[in-house]
């Protein structure tokens, strides 16, 4: 069959003609030729008609192996999660990547065949693709932010287009599913991604009230978009409608409403804009902000103890742009912190800052400054604010490779909120932070770029505001230590994050020789530090910050990667570490066989977890407290022998091990 | 016919074309071709061919293809000639073979033997410091009677032993020869700038016999290229064809192919640059298999083999006289500093001349100076009938920046 495409002849010509010569050569010639097929897929990408033209000859390319010694080659080995990362980057690997999506698409639609991977397991694959990847299908306000060219943008669109054209959609709703209810039960501080997905579940899909899994993307559509009754049986009404039906309520509608709104943003973490109105309706009414906020008897006696100032939060702070906070500022409540002092001033300096023109016009780059009318900066990071100090576990680095600094912002926010707000302030009016390292004073302003060499805006504002100085605070102390004999954090993290680290530190990874020391020993000491059964059974004080290898779906070494081991402990006759993974994910996959669940396995809200020996078997340097180190050589060889063993096996092959 | 060629150096559109002639072959090359070798079944010997000494030399590399049952080493690449030479001279027990091959590989030598044969050469000289660059300036601009305020004749230097246009540096004055020459430069040869248009020309010899030769014409050297030339240089064939007999003979070439560079005076006289005996670059074999019909690596193949017969010869190529269709390449470099893109212009890519191309989209860094015309990011191929319009297309795209 033909397939028409609007592209000048010559380059159709070009693609035949090396196809053909492919066809006819050895296999071999597949490099010789690549480049005037891929220059000519290339042009035929950027062309209408152009992706439908090569849909229908995916089964010639990969005849000829188009994707043969690529990173493409085994379909099987392929991972969802990378797809889109890879689409923006532009480039050959776009142009790749668009290729194996398409054949993966002809070999789901049984157009051609590949014996390493099955219809079913490309279907599957395609829909995660396309769960994975809601942007390109459903572009939303923050297309200005996205940081990659019209260009690019239209053909990855293009693609997605044709894939849920010939993939069912519906298929794809236990995806979702499973995306929205993982996600929440992280508990994020930034939702956009969450309420994108509810929101195409709303728009584009058939929901059938008899199948449980469309039951319950219904509730959590409901939650969103219809979280009582009224607005059930009122769909079409508008905010402000909602407002004079509220003015006009009497008290027991007005608990009704209170009570299921709380209800639903209980049960999901999610808020809506109706919860802002409503907040505002009842402002001056504790008992009902109790119940819209579904508050435990410890966050209720808080309430009550401030009301003056939670209404004023409420009335100064929440909108319909800004609903997001009014989960964080329940869970605020519950954890009593507007009793702690510094975190009462901190929080009314914040309401009247004077912010600083650079640090404005940051925030005012982030997508929720995007989707007001009239952001207003202060606003806008108070509210965040009220999110992070209620949702220490749901901050994320974003697209940035700050973790370090997202890690250092939880972490704060749990155990010195008040340490986080005066930095806060200070970064937000100075546009400086001041930091000291071994009797050196670091500022901020002074220094050169971190790590992030440009800036993800989508994050919650104190992230905005703080991650740039933190980063290149942390990059300078780290290049401080370059050229130490031993790993930098061992001194960079006290230094960072606070007297909250303990001073013990061990490291695996020999830095002088890149090669991996005395592990036994140092798998010794985790356990003998770490787990309850051999460390005398204490609790972790404070989070740890460890770095761990992060390998590919082959195990393979990526790089290296930083969480906070927040507490260990036994579920279900299984030791595990509960940890906070600051890339927004936490199920993100550590290799094969290690995949860190976010909930199911004890977990509380925003924590992921491992087994024990897994968990083990991918870190390469932590902090403990020498008083709790035990005797290391306690505990049984197999335990340590099975951690050795998966690290050789993995991680460990790409470096050379010394005893 | 010999047992197995060994082709040294590595080049998949040479392996492709050897494995069309269906006959044994071994590739020899830089180990680090080996896993690609190993991977595709390409018969393959590791080997370094810049490192030279007692343990690794051609007796050794021999040794090594007796495996292969090898009797016959084609070079592909300028730094693989005196090694296929030393090979050739052992299959062949003609140790002449080997000094030959040093004729191609050391530029002064190269011009003394054309000399010698009555080839018109321009003045040259081998030099070992910056102060003989000097004096032969000197020289130079007292037998062009220079007068006091005239400029300075131009000189070229090069390497005794690079290919194509590698070290090359064109020295316009005294200040020149101070800014532009180095102490690494030496030894090496400089010459006066021969004036004319510039070509080149590929000849495939047998037994000493001119079998098949084309003339390329270059409108840009080291950018632009087609095969074969317009009929200014066609109709000068003649003389041509008698010039390359007479640098054969005079070379002692047998058997392989010879890629030398001629300039072309206004009144016809023809002076001769320099000679290669490897693959050309610019695409040149490409350009040629295309325009007549034939695959010029096998027919570089065929011709090395002493045992191909004349009757095989004669059957496998066309007549070198008759092709009405032009090929010509365009080879692109990025303009220095920061590219971001690639932007290729549609009224080329709608123009019927307009063939296939090889460009893409970069990823943003920055381009390094050249060396000589260093690599290139990629080629752009031209057909068509009229030579006239070829010239101008080659030229004009030579000034747009595909890269930006």
């Amino acid at each position: 069959m033909e397939v028409s495409v609007d592209a000048p002849k010559t380059i159709v010509a070009q693609f035949n003609r090396a196809l053909e010569r492919l066809q006819g050569g050895q296999s071999f010639a597949i490099e010789q030729y690549k480049p005037r097929l891929m220059s000519a897929v290339h042009r035929l990408l950027e062309a209408p008609g152009g992706l439908n033209f090569l849909y229908h000859r995916i089964g010639e390319l990969h005849e000829v192996q188009i994707f043969n010694g690529s990173a493409w080659d085994d379909p099987k080995s392929l991972v969802p999660s990378l797809v889109g990362g890879t689409l923006k980057s532009g480039g050959e690997a776009t142009d790749f990547e668009i290729l194996s999506e398409l054949r993966m698409l002809a070999i789901a639609r049984e157009q051609i065949r590949d014996d390493r991977i099955s219809t079913e397991e490309s279907r599957t694959f395609l829909q995660k693709t396309l769960a994975n990847n809601l942007e390109f299908l459903f572009p939303d306000g923050s297309e200005q932010a996205r940081k990659i060219s019209d260009d690019l943008w239209d053909k990855i669109q293009r693609l997605f287009e044709l894939v849920s054209r010939e993939i069912p959609l519906e298929g794809i709703k236990h995806n979702l599913l499973e995306e929205v209810e993982m996600i929440c039960a992280q508990r994020p501080v930034v939702t956009d991604r969450v309420h994108q997905i509810i929101q195409f579940v709303r728009q584009e899909l058939t929901l059938d009230p008899d199948s449980p899994t469309d039951q319950s993307l219904q509730e959590y559509v409901d939650s969103v978009f219809f979280p009582t009754l009224y607005l059930r049986n009122n769909r079409e009404i508008s905010l402000e409608a909602y407002g004079d039906y509220l003015e006009l309520a009497d008290s027991e509608t007005l608990k009704s409403e209170c009570l299921q709104m709380g209800q639903a943003m209980n049960a999901t973490g999610l808020t809506s804009p109706w919860h802002s109105i409503l907040l505002r309706k009842v402002a001056d009414q504790p008992v009902r902000i109790h119940q819209a906020l579904a508050l435990n008897q410890s966050g209720k006696a808080e309430l009550l103890e401030h009301k003056a100032f939670v209404k004023e939060l409420i009335i100064s702070v929440i909108s319909p742009v800004t609903h997001r906070c009014i989960y964080g500022l329940g869970r605020l409540l519950e954890r009593n912190l507007l009793s702690h002092q510094p975190v009462m001033s901190g929080l009314k300096r914040l309401l009247n800052l004077n912010i600083h023109p650079s640090i404005r016009d940051n925030i005012l780059q982030s997508t929720l400054a995007k989707r007001s009318e009239k952001p207003d900066p202060r606003i806008l990071l108070t509210a965040d604010t009220l999110s992070v100090l209620g949702q220490p576990l749901g901050i994320g680095q974003g697209w940035n490779p700050t973790c370090q600094s997202a890690r250092g912002i939880s972490l704060w926010s749990r155990h010195a909120p008040g340490k986080l707000l005066n930095m806060l302030i200070t970064a937000a009016t100075e546009n400086n932070l001041s930091m000291r390292f071994e009797g050196t004073e670091l500022n901020s302003s002074e220094l050169t770029k971190g790590l992030a060499k440009e800036f993800d805006f989508h994050l919650d504002m104190v992230s905005i505001v703080l991650v740039p100085h933190l980063d290149r605070i942390y990059n300078d102390m780290m290049r401080r230590c370059a050229m130490r004999p031993d790993d930098g954090h061992k001194w960079v993290n006290p230094a960072m994050y606070g007297q909250w680290v303990p001073n013990g530190f061990i490291s695996a990874y020999d830095t002088t020789t890149n090669s991996i020391k005395n592990y036994e020993q140092f798998v010794r000491t985790f356990y003998a530090t770490h787990h309850p059964l051999y460390n005398g059974g204490h609790d972790l004080a404070y989070p740890n910050p460890v770095g761990i290898f992060i390998t590919s779906s082959t195990g393979k070494l990526l790089g290296f990667h930083a969480v906070s081991i927040l507490r260990v402990a036994e579920h279900a006759g299984q030791m595990r570490v509960y940890f906070l993974n600051p890339n927004n994910e936490g199920r993100q996959s550590w290799g094969p066989g290690l995949e860190p669940t976010v909930a199911g396995h004890g977990e509380r809200y925003g924590e992921s977890s491992l087994p024990f020996y897994q968990f083990a078997s991918r870190i390469y340097a932590f902090h403990y407290l020498k008083a709790d180190l035990s005797d290391p050589q306690s505990i049984p060889a197999e335990k340590i022998d099975r951690v050795i063993k998966i690290a050789r096996n993995s991680w460990g092959d790409s470096y050379t091990w010394t005893d | 016919m010999s047992n197995c060629i060994a082709l040294l150096g590595w080049s998949l559109p040479a392996i492709e074309s050897v494995e069309k002639l269906d006959k044994p072959y071994v590739v020899v090359s830089f180990p680090d071709f080996e896993n690609y070798a190993n991977e595709h079944d390409i018969p393959f010997v590791s080997w370094d061919f810049n490192h030279w000494d007692e343990s690794q030399n051609s007796l050794q590399l021999a040794e090594k293809l007796k495996a292969f049952n090898a009797d016959l080493a084609v070079p592909l690449f300028e730094e693989t000639v005196e090694w296929a030479g030393a090979l050739n001279s052992l299959f062949r027990n003609d140790p002449r073979l080997l000094n030959r091959a040093y004729l191609f590989r050391n530029k002064a030598m190269m011009k003394r033997k054309a000399l010698l044969a009555g080839l018109r050469v321009g003045l040259f000289d081998e030099v070992y410091n910056t102060n003989q660059v000097h004096q032969f300036m000197d020289r130079l601009n007292e037998a062009n009677l220079q007068l006091e305020g005239e400029e300075d004749s131009w000189v070229h230097l090069k390497p005794f032993s690079s290919a194509g246009t590698v070290g090359h540096k064109l020295l316009r004055s005294r200040e020149d020869i101070q800014d532009k020459v180095i102490d690494k430069d030496f030894p090496c040869m400089v010459e006066s700038h021969l004036p004319g248009q510039e070509f080149s020309c590929e000849a495939f010899i047998h037994n000493g016999e001119i079998k098949f030769m084309n003339i390329t014409e270059y409108v840009r050297l080291g950018y632009s290229n087609y095969v074969p030339a317009g009929p200014e240089l066609q109709e000068k064939r003649p003389k041509i064809k008698e010039a390359m007999q007479k640098l054969v003979d005079a070379f002692g070439i047998e058997y392989g192919m010879i890629h030398p560079e001629w300039f072309l005076t206004e009144n016809d006289e023809l002076s001769f640059g320099e000679v290669a005996c490897r693959i050309p670059g610019g695409h040149i074999l490409e350009l040629v298999s295309k325009s007549y019909g034939f695959d010029a690596i096998q027919a570089l193949v065929l011709c090395s083999d002493p045992d191909t017969t004349s009757e095989e010869l004669d059957e496998f190529f066309p007549d070198d006289t008759q092709t009405d269709i032009y090929h010509g390449s365009l080879m692109v470099y990025p303009k220095r500093g920061h590219i971001t893109k690639l932007e290729f212009p549609e009224e080329l890519e709608e123009d019927p001349y307009f063939e296939e191309h090889t460009l893409y989209p970069p990823s943003p860094h920055k381009v390094n100076d050249r060396e000589g015309y260093g690599n290139h990011y990629g080629t752009v191929f031209f057909r068509g009938e009229d030579p006239g319009r070829m010239k101008e297309l080659l030229r004009h795209y030579r000034e747009v920046d595909f890269y930006v």
